[in-house]
C-alpha cells in the first residue's frame, strides 16, 4: 500500500517480526531476560499472523468515482449475487 | 570459357543471395489457390493484378482464427527462398492472417518497436510484487468470467485479501480509455498493493484493447505493480510486455498475486514452533547452568560456609547463655549472702539468745539507764512475747 500506512499491522510486518524473533533467539547471544522479551514479541507476532490468516471472509468492493471526483467503495457480494451473467 | 557451373551450384548461389538480400518480411496479397495435401503442409499462391508469388507454409506453423480460402485478402509473414528441385523461388510463410488482422499485427509490431525504443518494456522498470498484499485492485469487466475466476482463486488461496474492482469495458471502441482510466484511478485511490488488469480469452480483435498504446502506457506508468492477465493463445499482448508480471489467464494472475494461505499458515506454525523450541532450549540451558553452579566447588564452599557460620552462631549462643547463667548464679549467691548477713544483723535475732529489747512508751529503744525516770513504764520484747514493767530504782 503505497499511501496510507497507518492501520493495524499488516501480515507482512507481523511475519517479519516473527522471523526477527526467531533469528534473534537463534543467534543465542541474548541474556535470559532479553530472550524472554523477544520470545513474547515473537508469540505476539505469531498470534497476529494467525488471526490475519484465519479471517476467511472475502471482501469485495467496487471502486466508483463520484461526481465530485472522490472515490467510493461499494461492497458487493462475492458469492455471485450482483454479478449478472450475460 | 570459364569452368562451367553445375545447376546445383547456381541454384545454391541464387538461394543464398536471395535469403541474404531479403530479410523476413510481410507481404500482402490475394490468396488465389490453397491446397493442403495429406502431409499437412499448405501450398498456395499470393497474387495481385500484376504478379504471383508461390508460397509454402509448413504443417508446424499453425493457422489460427480463420480458414484460408481462395479470393481472400491475406497478410503473410515469411522468408524468400528457393525450392531447389524445381529451381523456383518461393515464399516460406511462418504466419498467415486475414488482411484486416494482418494490418493490426503490423500496427502492433510498429507500436511495440516504438514503445520498446522508449524503454517502456525495459526489465529494470519491472517492480517486484508484494509478497503479502492486503488489497488487490482488479481492472476488468464486472460481468465477465475473468473477474469470477479471480474471486474463486483468491477465496481458495488467501480469503482475507481485500478485492477492489474497478469495472471497465474490455472490448469495443471505448475499452482502451476505460482500462487506462481504471489503472489511473487505482493509482489515485492508492489503497491497493497490486493490480490485475485483463480479461478472459477471446479473438485477436477481442484482445485489441490490450495492445492499445493508451493501455500499455497506463500499465507502464502505474506506481502500483501490475499483473497482466490477458487470455490469449499466440502472441503476448503489449500489456503483457509492459506489465511487471505476465499471467496467461486471470486465474493464473490471482495465483501469482497471493501465496497459498495453507503454505503461509504452515510457515507461521514452523516459525512459532522454532521460537518455542529455542526458548525451551534456552531455559533448559539456564537450568543446567544453574545446576552446574550449585554443584560447583565455590557454591559448595558457600553453603559450607553458611553451615559453618550457623554452627558458630549456635556455639556463640550457647556460650552467651552459659555466661548469662553464670552471671545470674553469682548474683543469686550474692543475694543469698547479703540476705544472710542481713538476718544476722537484725536486732530481733539477738532476742533468741535471751536478750530483751527495752523500749519506752514512745517506742524509743533504751540503751542508757540515765534517761529513765522512776516509776515510768517500759516495754520489754523477748524472742517470744513481751512484758510491761515499772522502773523501781535507777543506777547511773
Amino acid at each position: 500500500m503505497p499511501k496510507n500506512k497507518t492501520e493495524e499491522p499488516t501480515f507482512e510486518t507481523a511475519l517479519k517480526q516473527l522471523e526477527t524473533a526467531v533469528d534473534r533467539l537463534e543467534e543465542g547471544a541474548l541474556p535470559l531476560s532479553e530472550a524472554l522479551k523477544v520470545f513474547e514479541e515473537g508469540l505476539k507476532a505469531s498470534n497476529q499472523c494467525r488471526s490475519l490468516l484465519e479471517d476467511a471472509r472475502q471482501r469485495v468492493d467496487v471502486l466508483i468515482r463520484n461526481s465530485d471526483g472522490e472515490f467510493e467503495l461499494v461492497s458487493i457480494d462475492s458469492n455471485g449475487e450482483g454479478f449478472a451473467d450475460k | 570459357m570459364e569452368h562451367p557451373l553445375s545447376v546445383s551450384d547456381v541454384t545454391q548461389a541464387v538461394k543464398q543471395t536471395l535469403e541474404m538480400q531479403f530479410p523476413p518480411m510481410w507481404i500482402v496479397g490475394e490468396l488465389t489457390s490453397f491446397s493442403q495435401p495429406s502431409s499437412g503442409h499448405r501450398y498456395f499462391t499470393l497474387s495481385d493484378p500484376q504478379s504471383q508469388l508461390r508460397c509454402v507454409m509448413w504443417r508446424s506453423r499453425p493457422i489460427t482464427g480463420f480458414r484460408p480460402t481462395a479470393g481472400m485478402a491475406v497478410l503473410a509473414q515469411g522468408q524468400l527462398t528457393v525450392y531447389e528441385r524445381r529451381g523456383e523461388y518461393q515464399f516460406n510463410v511462418s504466419q498467415l492472417f486475414p488482411a484486416g488482422v494482418g494490418q493490426q499485427l503490423i500496427a502492433y509490431e510498429k507500436l511495440k518497436k516504438k514503445l520498446s525504443e522508449e524503454g517502456l518494456f525495459d526489465e529494470d522498470r519491472k517492480r517486484p510484487l508484494p509478497k503479502y498484499p492486503r488489497a488487490i485492485g482488479v481492472v476488468t469487466s464486472q460481468t465477465g468470467a475473468a473477474f469470477r475466476d479471480i474471486l474463486d482463486v483468491l477465496k481458495r488461496r488467501f480469503p482475507s485479501v481485500r478485492i477492489v474492482l474497478r469495472p471497465a469495458q474490455v472490448q469495443g471502441l471505448d475499452a482502451p480509455e476505460d482500462i487506462a482510466q481504471g489503472i489511473a484511478d487505482f493509482n489515485d485511490f492508492g489503497k491497493v498493493d497490486v493490480l490485475i488488469v485483463g480479461r478472459g480469452g477471446g479473438s485477436a480483435e477481442d484482445l485489441a484493447a490490450f495492445n492499445d498504446e493508451e493501455v500499455v502506457r497506463a500499465i507502464a506508468d502505474s506506481e502500483i505493480p501490475v499483473i497482466s492477465a490477458v487470455g490469449h493463445e499466440i502472441d503476448m499482448s503489449l500489456s503483457d510486455i509492459a506489465a511487471d508480471v505476465r499471467a496467461p489467464t486471470p486465474s493464473a494472475a490471482a495465483e501469482i498475486a497471493v501465496r497459498d494461505v495453507l503454505e503461509v499458515r504452515e510457515q507461521v506454525g514452523r516459525l512459532t514452533l522454532r521460537t518455542r523450541e529455542f526458548m525451551q532450549q534456552l531455559l533448559d540451558e539456564n537450568e543446567d547452568q544453574l545446576k552446574a553452579y550449585e554443584s560447583s566447588y565455590g557454591m559448595r564452599r558457600l553453603s559450607d560456609l553458611i553451615f559453618q557460620n550457623a554452627q558458630h552462631v549456635d556455639e556463640l549462643n550457647r556460650d552467651l547463655y552459659a555466661l548469662l547463667r553464670r552471671l545470674f548464679e553469682s548474683r543469686l549467691a550474692d543475694y543469698h549472702r547479703m540476705t544472710g548477713k542481713l538476718g544476722s544483723l537484725s536486732p530481733l535475732s539477738v532476742l533468741d539468745r535471751g536478750f530483751g529489747l527495752v523500749q519506752r512508751e514512745d517506742g524509743s529503744v533504751v540503751s542508757d539507764a540515765g534517761i529513765l525516770t522512776p516509776r515510768e513504764h517500759l516495754h520489754i520484747r523477748f524472742a517470744k512475747g513481751e512484758a510491761t514493767c515499772r522502773v523501781e530504782k535507777i543506777k547511773r
